[in-house]
């Protein structure tokens, strides 16, 4: 019987930016960052976009160009990206972990018990 | 204060250069732009807010917002195209003329603009994968714009946009020297 595929483990800010694709159906890059930052995890669109492509190399975001015209962007299209079935998958795993973890921890366990 | 205003030959968009401007972007005034004369048409597009007043080129569409915090004199030359201002905060006021130029290149951006560092890099960014290279100068360009707005000098406006393109590089360069997990 063939074994199933290994999700690829993922890191604190991959977590994050996949986390924001959950809530809506696709985002482009600012739109991440601006989500982030409210939600007190700010990261550079320079990391963003490493990971996005890092992540779109691993099948966890698929994305498409935008076609709007925007005179601010001089022209730049906007790229949007979008959750992958692999993505919402390893996100569900690296989830998971996070979660047993932190629940081995004695003052962490009624924390995440309070949030799950 | 030094205006330029002239069309980019694609028949649908303006850039404008405001100089010498102090106060920087807070109020909003709609600006909308009416051509009359062929072969320049604009389509009736509403762009998003623009900052303006640091002497950085700024594209507008045939209708679009600019950001002002004190009376800004936009001037217009020559008739072809009409501005009518609608400020919605603050206050907008066009008056005389400002000469129209058939030739992006002819207008120099002013000094120490992050837009020009941003462009400048752009051009020369072919090592940077192209899926990410437009929509990273894009974004880049709009979170300016929102700094602008937000009130940020230009200096910092400026260092935040070479911060993020170094850091982009460098992060570019140490995931080809990392082997992929």
């Amino acid at each position: 019987m063939a074994s199933k595929p290994q999700l690829p483990d993922l890191t604190r800010v991959q977590m994050a930016i996949l986390a924001t694709l959950t809530d809506q159906e696709e985002r482009y890059g600012l739109d991440i960052v601006r989500t982030l930052k409210a939600k007190g995890q700010p990261i550079s669109l320079a990391t963003l976009y490493t990971s996005l492509m890092r992540m779109e190399a691993d099948g966890l975001v698929t994305s498409r160009w935008g076609d709007e015209a925007s005179a601010v962007r001089q022209g730049a299209r906007r790229r949007y990206y979008a959750l992958t079935g692999l993505g919402e998958r390893a996100l569900r795993q690296a989830t998971t972990v996070v979660l047993r973890v932190l629940r081995a921890v004695p003052n962490v366990a009624r924390a995440a018990e309070v949030l799950s | 204060m030094s205006t330029y205003f002239y069309d980019d030959s694609s028949g649908h968009t303006y850039r404008v250069v405001l100089e010498h401007q102090r106060h920087r972007a807070a109020a909003i005034a709609a600006l909308h732009l009416t051509n009359r004369q062929p072969p320049i048409d604009p389509p009736p597009v509403v762009a998003q807010a623009s900052p303006v007043g640091d002497g950085q080129p700024i594209q507008i569409f045939a209708s679009d917002t600019i950001a002002v915090r004190e009376a800004v004199k936009v001037t217009v030359t020559p008739a072809p195209v009409d501005i009518r201002v609608t400020p919605i905060t603050g206050k907008l006021t066009v008056t005389g003329s400002l000469p129209v130029v058939h030739a992006v290149g002819t207008v120099t951006p002013t000094r120490g603009s992050g837009r020009t560092i941003v462009n400048q890099v752009r051009a020369i960014s072919f090592f940077i994968p192209k899926t990410i290279r437009e929509p990273f100068f894009g974004d880049l360009l709009e979170s300016m714009a929102e700094m602008d707005a937000e009130g940020y000098s230009p200096r910092e406006v400026r260092w935040a946009a070479i911060s993020q393109i170094a850091l982009l590089l460098m992060k570019l360069v140490w995931s080809m020297r990392r082997p992929r997990s």
